[in-house]
């Protein structure tokens, strides 16, 4: 993996983010600090919650800190990079199963677990990096959806990790459900703070401009002295780790992985769906687009059962229908997201 | 091992591969010529093998004449989404446009699980399940039809492209859709047709193979993996490399089987198309100026 040894931008690269900064200018319509202020305001709101709150409304807050870090994770490269990353799961599947395989053979404790969880996904990450961050964004999309079916295949095949049963995993036996709840309520809501503050660092950091400049126009940046593979490869693997140590923490959480709940889809539909419904490149979407996107999918679980279409009862897949349906709504009109209705875009600076 | 078993081996690869040269052709059509990765291609394979399972052995009808309206219904399918969205799309960039189809992926296999279940189906062929004898190889009369249909399909596409008037301004509309526009081509009506050929020529490649394989609606990223494996091998638009290259990858699948249990042939395809993507790495852009 290529790394650059100097701290300091050399004038080439100074030129070039000089640029990339000028091309990603916006003017709000609001004032810059509101946006920090806001997620510091969700925080805190969040922060006495599980405690205070029913034990339903404390899983379903986790649910959503969950998608927080791994979403944030995603929405580095996915997001400010313009790459694609529909095997999400991968990430999140690899950690889930190295915290899995560790409480499983050796019985390790969730906090244990989380930096292995971390590598095992950060490992991964090199590996489908390598392969194709060097081709164009398609290569990269179309791989990673192909690659969580390969993973399914691997782990499906393979015994240690459970086969297809799956393996379980076991917190410690002398909390209550309560306790449990709590502890992973703040676990994820540690963790989601980290991954907010990380993808706050990035977005104002010279790593995040020439995010930026890639996404715009790649070739342009190259050529302007951004080392574009190096960049990209570094936003995959930031936000793998952020998605592995998010994955190793949800096993504990669920009690329960098996290949195709790990390796599925429905994770990467939903972590596209939270970035682009918050908004694509800003550190503020993921986290208003998790609670938009999971307080969808309780209200579509709640309400679907009950209607009825033409006399028939709606099967279950139609709550991932409309998540599709809406996707391809932000994708035709909404293209910036929640936030980007916030701000008002000044256009495109420059155009190579 | 004898010799037989190879040759066996041989000849299943190459019907095998005669089909996936079926399953990629679209996906190359459409990113060849109008530049859209449709990483939905393979829920249309899956959704157009689950109608003609539907109607062969649902409601009983000839295996032979349902290809047509299967065929039909996805080219008239694929006018309504590139004027619903692929055209909306058309100056965007490409992760807004992959981000698209990808939501219609999801639509696409959310409604097939809704109507036919996630159940494995095997095309029950009728007059056509019968196993032919030659020599020391039998090989299954489905696999023959289908191979063979595949092979006069893609032949007959790459005249088409290469001979006739229409063909040369889709060739020119790959090239440079501003020079196509000022030499008269109606880029945006052209552009619709093909897009609906090549979700017609999915579905066409769902046909034969529901004709050839049991499968599954949500095991599709498998057919996806394979219809860019090939894609990758055989370069963009051209119908015979496409052919080619699906023949390539039918038989290292079936002599890798040979070799090694059938769970882990996969692996050894997704290998080479890691391998192929670090090659060929020049991908679309080098590709690109390959006519069609």
């Amino acid at each position: 993996m290529p790394t650059d040894k100097s701290t300091n931008p050399t004038p080439t690269e100074n030129i070039a983010l000089a640029q990339a900064k000028a091309s990603v200018v916006t003017t709000r319509s609001i004032p810059r600090w509101v946006f920090p202020v806001a997620a510091a305001v969700i925080f805190l709101v969040l922060a006495p919650m599980g405690a205070a709150a029913s034990l339903g409304i404390v899983t379903t807050l986790t649910a959503i800190l969950f998608y927080v870090i791994v979403a944030q994770g995603w929405n580095l490269l996915g997001g400010y990079g313009g790459y694609l990353n529909f095997g999400a799961a991968i990430f999140v599947g690899s950690g889930a199963y190295m915290a899995a395989w560790l409480n499983d053979s050796f019985d390790w404790p969730v906090w244990a677990t989380l930096i292995p969880g971390g590598i095992a996904a950060v490992v991964v990450s090199i590996v489908i990096g390598y392969a194709t961050l060097r081709l164009r964004s398609h290569y990269f999309a179309i791989f990673t959806l192909v690659l969580t079916f390969l993973a399914l295949t691997v782990v499906k095949n393979t015994p240690a990790l459970g086969g297809a049963i799956g393996l379980f995993v076991r917190v410690d036996r002398g909390l209550d459900s309560r306790q449990i709840g709590m502890l992973f309520f703040y676990l994820m809501f540690g963790l989601a703070i980290l991954a907010t503050v990380v993808a706050y660092l990035v977005e104002n950091s010279n790593f995040g401009y020439a995010l930026r400049a890639i996404s715009e126009d790649e070739p342009a940046a190259q050529v302007l002295g951004v080392k574009t593979v190096s960049v990209k490869l570094r936003a995959l693997v930031l936000g793998a780790a952020l998605g592995g140590i998010a994955g190793s923490a949800w096993a504990f959480w669920t009690g329960y992985i098996e290949p195709t709940g790990a390796f599925s889809v429905k994770i990467a539909l939903d972590i596209v769906l939270v970035c682009v419904i918050g908004g694509l490149g800003s550190w503020l979407g993921p986290l208003i687009g998790s609670f938009i996107v999971v307080g969808l999918e309780q209200i579509l679980r709640v309400t679907l059962p009950g209607l009825d279409l033409f006399g028939f009862e709606l099967p279950a897949e139609t709550n991932r229908l409309i998540l599709g349906v809406i996707l391809i709504v932000f994708a035709l009109f909404i293209r910036r997201g929640v936030i980007g209705l916030l701000k008002k875009r000044r256009g495109r600076a420059i155009a190579v | 091992m004898n010799i037989d078993t190879i040759v066996q081996a041989f000849a299943n690869g190459l019907l095998l591969g005669g089909v996936y040269g079926g399953l990629a052709i679209g996906l190359s059509l459409i990113l060849g010529v109008l530049r859209i990765v449709n990483i939905a291609h393979s829920v249309i394979i899956i959704f157009a093998g689950l109608l003609y399972w539907q109607l062969v052995t649902g409601f009983g009808l000839d295996p032979l004449a349902m290809i047509l309206p299967v065929v039909a219904l996805a080219y008239l399918f694929g006018l309504v989404v590139h004027r619903g969205m692929a055209q909306q799309l058309a100056r965007e960039d490409n992760s807004t446009v992959m981000l698209a189809f990808f939501g219609l992926l999801v639509v696409l296999e959310s409604i097939a699980v809704m109507i036919w279940t996630t159940d494995t189906r095997t095309v029950a062929l009728g007059y056509l399940a019968n196993v032919i004898e030659l020599g020391p190889i039998s090989v299954p009369l489905t696999r023959v039809v289908a191979a063979l249909i595949t092979v006069g399909v893609l032949v007959g596409l790459h005249f088409f492209l290469t001979r006739t008037l229409t063909g040369s301004a889709i060739r020119g509309l790959s090239q440079n859709p501003d020079v196509a526009s000022m030499v008269g081509i109606d880029v945006t009506r052209l552009s619709r047709r093909v897009f609906a050929a090549g979700i017609a020529f999915a579905a066409f490649g769902g046909v034969v193979l529901a004709m050839t394989q049991s499968f599954n609606p949500q095991e599709h990223y498998r057919w996806l993996a394979w219809a860019f494996l090939v894609v990758i091998l055989g370069g963009l638009g051209s119908a015979l490399r496409t052919l080619i290259a699906g023949l390539i990858v039918g038989v290292i699948e079936t002599m890798v089987g040979i070799f090694i249990p059938f769970q882990y042939t996969y692996l050894v395809l997704y290998g080479i198309l890691a391998v192929a993507l670090l090659v060929r790495s020049e991908g679309l852009s080098g590709a690109k100026q390959r006519i069609i």
